[in-house]
């Protein structure tokens, strides 16, 4: 059978007594372990929020660049007859 | 002279690679292993919250999280499909550009007889061609 593997933690000298207990020992590692989860929730919603805020921005700024593009389609329309004209005219 | 030992701070405990630390880790979905113990048992140790604050904070977040992932869905869906609209006019814009750059150099070879012809296609020629020289 395999032995166990063993950990190996630094304790502070003056917390040495109260972390006696393999309780204590887990009741701490249970708190880093939840504040370690905690770090990496909060980095998750501080990312969905600057994705949600680009969506957003995205999302108001179409409206203005779909008129744009609108106005150069017209634009280049204009410009594709005008030029089959000339060459129509030049053949 | 003899300068005095400075003691060491720490002290050493050994603690099994239990079940419950394997529980604890998969609960969490936290790496707990032989490089990231002593950071994960520090920041424990450290932690003034009780474990009741720290569960609410966490639940906080987990609900946080679900909002933010439901609103992102819908957004994303964009119902009014202003993202395909936009895209398809892009393409045509750059699907005509190019063809009317290509007629301009077929003009550019030509001189229409009228006035208004030879003004069009000075302007068209200096339109396309300044264009694409610079970009």
């Amino acid at each position: 059978m395999a032995r166990k593997k063993m950990f190996e933690l630094n304790v502070p000298d003056n917390l040495h007594e109260q972390m006696g207990s393999p309780e204590r020992i887990l009741e701490s590692l249970e708190k880093g372990v939840i504040l370690s989860r905690i770090g990496v929730l909060q980095e998750e919603v501080s990312e969905l929020t600057e994705r949600i805020d680009n969506l957003r921005r995205r999302n108001a700024e179409l409206p203005h660049e779909i008129k744009r593009m609108e106005i150069l389609l017209k634009e280049l329309i204009k410009d594709q007859e005008a030029l089959a004209a000339l060459l129509c005219e030049k053949r | 002279m003899n300068t005095p030992r400075l003691r060491s701070s720490n002290r050493k405990i050994r603690i099994k690679d239990n079940r419950e630390i394997h529980e604890l880790a998969e609960k969490y979905h936290v790496k707990v292993d032989v490089e990231s113990i002593q950071k994960i048992f520090d920041l424990g140790v450290k932690c003034p919250y009780t474990e009741r604050q720290l569960a609410e904070k966490l639940n906080e977040l987990e609900n946080e999280k679900k909002n933010l992932e439901s609103s992102l869905r819908k957004i994303a869906k964009d119902p009014s499909n202003l993202e395909s609209t936009y895209a398809g006019l892009r393409w045509q814009v750059n699907r005509i550009f190019l063809d009317n750059r290509v007629r301009v150099f077929h003009l550019s070879a030509h001189s229409p007889t009228d006035e208004h012809g030879k003004r069009l296609r000075n302007e068209l020629i200096k339109k396309y061609v300044q264009y694409s020289q610079s970009t």
